[in-house]
């Protein structure tokens, strides 16, 4: 009885605060229709406040701050949103506008083609067809061994070989999607430009980091000072500000 | 009357103070030039009589000295003053830093002296000459083309230098047969040292030179491939018949700009900077501000497209910007600066930010591509005006092609977040390990059961040999009472053998030779002894088929052995 009570009590909480969300998100989204794009972005703020894997939230944030020409700060939004539910294509067609904007180099999304759409299926499902293909080489190593013919043996062992196979690229699959989901490694450029340093003690290069450029990968070098590796394959050594991890 | 003493007074100090004042004034531009790039020095004085120059030895005079008067009204009295102007040119023939002036203008015995300027004269694109051949170097004079780099990538700055070099002076002006050329398409501009050919004395290896150059160009080379050039025929007067002097080729590549150009890219070869201005950030809707976007540097800076602006919906470029240009040509190319205004009319209320603008060029020293991005993005604050109306006319949307604003793809309704609780969590490895946890122990439990009916099986024949190893051995022990010597050694031997086949396990349908039997007796570790009388017992039975069976009480004490065997290995 207890239990029942709880589970009762759980799924009533989840009913309310996806109910908040939604009222939230829902003011955020008359904001924007009504251009107030600054007001709006507090609101979807919030809605990520409670719920920091919301793709929408970050799409819409990304479509306020595009529209307030806050274009660094709106690739960045939309590269969470299309992190946290990579089908979404707008926001791909907004990161490229926004490139186009800035008079960057064309947008390369992380995840393209194929590897996109299977990313797309999403971790849940990746693993949901694990475990029923578990299920299916157990039945099907069970056949094997009640089965005397040859012929219907072979069939299994090809078919027990395949199931196999599948299971490992599920399992490969959710895996990949889900640190993809979780953990990525780049970073955008979010103000107008950034320095770059041709040495940790600060020297300054000539080369400045423009706005909306994606850092692959980046490591501290000493309390303030990064080295990034650009999606180009070029190395530089920047500073800690003007930049925001994905 | 306090106040008009007091006014007469004040008038009467300007006038003592400005009035009457003699001055001499000294400009020079550029104050900051590379060696051999013309510099004016401008005079102005307000005082006639005789300049007195003051100019350092570097400093090598053209022939262009221009001097001319004017009338300008003078702001105190508002009578017209005559000012008189010369303008010297010339160039540095060395790197330094120099002091120009101060000069005198002398009228009589009154003299008034100048202010004087300091001019930073830098090296510039160093030129390279080359090792001088040993045919060179064995005539009384040679001629070279001086270049400023071997390999340049197109639209990069260059410079070339006639230089000629002889072992004697020459006594007279030299006469230029025919000048170098460079072929192709190539934009060449002039930076000889004002048309005069300045002499130095040199020594090259041991041996002293007079050298003078006389055709110095900053070219920007935009045809791919091997510069051609055709080189120059001077005749240096000397003696009676002179001396005539071709010059060698350089061997020039112009290699082309590497693809990857960003999209922001303007065509810049060389090293530039950018930056915007705008007067007015307070404006009304409808209103026309200029907005100022200044690239400065050295290079192809004259040959530069204009710069794209990122603007925002709400914002049209009337016509095409008007350009300020300040450069000169140097030996690094046009040094100095373009500006670029734009005209943009506003046409939404709101504070609105005007980004940051961003341009891209190439330079060949680090040889890649550099973005840079002016300061800072700018904030207007437009105040909304009912009265406005956007226009559609032909000229402003035609020249806004390129300013458009893309569409943003519209906004998103609430959509849950998707994170996955399933993968990585007790569940999911129980879900995929458990059905095959599963299927694993049933497979384990059918091969017990397969394995215990088998054993089973087994046991139950091996009885049944037994069985019939003891049959025989019965039957065998009836004939020995009943005197059938042939039967009892027959059933002799076939109950030894069922017993041999029951204990080393063998297949009871298959026949056996008895060594096979033998050596499944010893597998089953039955001792030499027993394998012994068990092969000794076949032999007898063997001597009784050929008729040698030996007497009953042989035969009797021959089954008593068997028995004892039988006993002890099968029960």
């Amino acid at each position: 009885m207890k239990n029942i009570l709880y589970i009762v009590l759980c799924v009533f909480q989840l009913f309310i605060l996806k109910t908040s969300f939604a009222n939230e998100f829902d003011k955020g989204l008359s904001l924007a229709n009504k251009k107030e794009y600054a007001k709006a972005i507090n609101h979807f703020k919030q809605v990520l406040k409670k719920d920091s894997l919301n793709a929408s939230a970050y799409y819409n944030i990304g479509y306020c701050q595009f529209q307030l020409n806050q274009l660094g700060e709106s690739i960045w939004s939309f590269e969470k949103a299309i992190q946290y539910d990579p089908k979404n294509s707008n926001a791909l067609k907004n990161i490229e506008i926004a490139h186009s904007k800035l008079n960057l180099a064309e947008y390369e999304p992380i995840y393209s083609g194929t590897i996109r759409s299977l990313f797309a299926f999403g971790t849940s499902n990746w693993s949901i067809l694990a475990i029923v293909n578990s299920v299916i080489i157990a039945t099907l190593l069970i056949l094997f061994k009640l089965k005397r013919g040859i012929s219907s043996k072979r069939i299994l062992f090809v078919f027990i070989f395949i199931a196999l196979l599948f299971e490992l690229t599920s399992i490969w699959l959710a895996y990949e999607s889900h640190q993809a989901f979780h953990y990525q490694t780049g970073a955008i450029i979010t103000h107008p430009s950034i320095p770059t340093y041709l040495n940790v003690d600060g020297e300054k290069s000539v080369v400045a980091l423009p706005e909306g450029t994606r850092i692959e990968s980046f490591e501290a070098l000493s309390n303030d000072k990064f080295n990034a590796l650009l999606v180009n394959g070029q190395e530089v050594i920047i500073d800690g500000s003007g930049w925001k991890k994905l | 009357m306090k106040g008009i003493i007091l006014h007469i007074i004040a008038v009467c100090i300007t006038f003592g103070v400005f009035g009457q004042r003699k001055k001499v004034e000294v400009t020079v531009t550029p104050d900051e030039v590379s060696v051999g790039q013309t510099v004016n020095i401008t005079i102005k004085s307000n005082m006639e009589g005789e300049l007195v120059e003051n100019l350092p030895a570097a400093f090598v005079k053209g022939y262009g000295v221009n001097s001319y008067s004017q009338y300008i009204q003078d702001v105190n009295t508002g009578d017209m003053i005559q000012e008189h102007i010369i303008v010297i040119n010339g160039a540095f023939s060395k790197a330094g830093t120099y002091t120009i002036g101060p000069f005198y203008v002398k009228d009589g015995n009154k003299s008034k002296k100048s202010n004087s300027v300091s001019v930073k004269v830098t090296n510039g694109a160093v030129i390279s000459t080359e090792d001088f051949s040993k045919d060179q170097l064995r005539k009384p004079a040679f001629g070279i083309i001086e270049r400023s780099f071997d390999v340049v990538y197109e639209g990069q700055a260059l410079v070339l230098n006639a230089r000629v070099y002889s072992k004697f002076s020459p006594t007279g002006q030299p006469l230029l047969k025919r000048n170098y050329e460079v072929r192709g398409i190539v934009e060449s501009h002039d930076l000889s040292l004002t048309g005069k050919n300045y002499i130095e004395a040199v020594a090259i290896k041991g041996k002293e030179y007079s050298t003078f150059s006389y055709d110095k160009r900053l070219i920007f080379p935009t045809t791919i491939g091997v510069l051609d050039i055709v080189p120059y025929n001077i005749m240096l007067p000397y003696g009676q018949q002179g001396y005539d002097v071709q010059s060698n080729v350089p061997k020039i590549k112009v290699k082309p700009l590497p693809s990857g150009a960003p999209k922001d890219f303007i065509g810049g070869v060389g090293k530039f900077d950018v930056s915007q201005k705008i007067e007015t950030k307070k404006l009304k809707q409808g209103d026309v501000f200029t907005m100022d976007v200044t690239i400065s540097g050295e290079g192809n800076l004259h040959n530069l497209e204009k710069p794209k602006l990122p603007l925002a919906s709400g914002m049209v470029v009337y016509g095409d910007p008007t350009l300020a240009e300040e450069y000169i040509f140097g030996s690094k190319g046009a040094v100095g600066s373009i500006t670029y205004s734009y005209n943009i009319q506003v046409t939404k209320p709101g504070i609105q930010q005007i980004p940051a603008v961003r341009i891209s060029y190439f330079d060949p020293f680090l040889e890649k591509y550099i973005s840079i991005v002016s300061d800072s993005s700018t904030t207007i604050d437009v105040k909304a005006n009912p009265k406005f109306e956007i226009t559609t006319n032909d000229e402003l949307t035609t020249q806004n092609i390129d300013m458009t604003v893309d569409k943003c793809a519209p906004l998103m309704k609430f959509k849950p977040s998707r994170d996955s609780i399933i993968f990585n969590s007790k569940l999911f490895w129980a879900g995929i390990i458990s059905p095959l946890a599963v299927a694993f122990l049933f497979l384990f439990f059918i091969k017990k059961r397969e394995k215990e009916s088998e054993s089973k099986q087994t046991v139950a024949k091996i009885n049944s040999i037994k069985q019939d190893s003891k049959s025989y051995l019965y039957e065998a022990k009836q004939n020995l009472h009943a005197g059938n010597t042939e039967i009892f050694y027959l059933n002799l031997e076939k109950g030894i053998s069922k017993m041999c086949i029951a204990i080393a396990h063998l297949d009871e349908s298959m026949i056996y030779s008895r060594l096979e039997l033998m050596n499944g007796l010893k597998h089953q570790g039955v001792s030499d002894e027993k394998i012994q009388q068990i092969h000794s017992i076949f032999e007898e039975c063997d001597n009784a088929r050929y008729g040698i069976a030996g007497s009953s009480l042989e035969q009797s004490h021959l089954l008593e052995t068997i028995e004892s065997i039988k006993k002890e290995l099968i029960g």
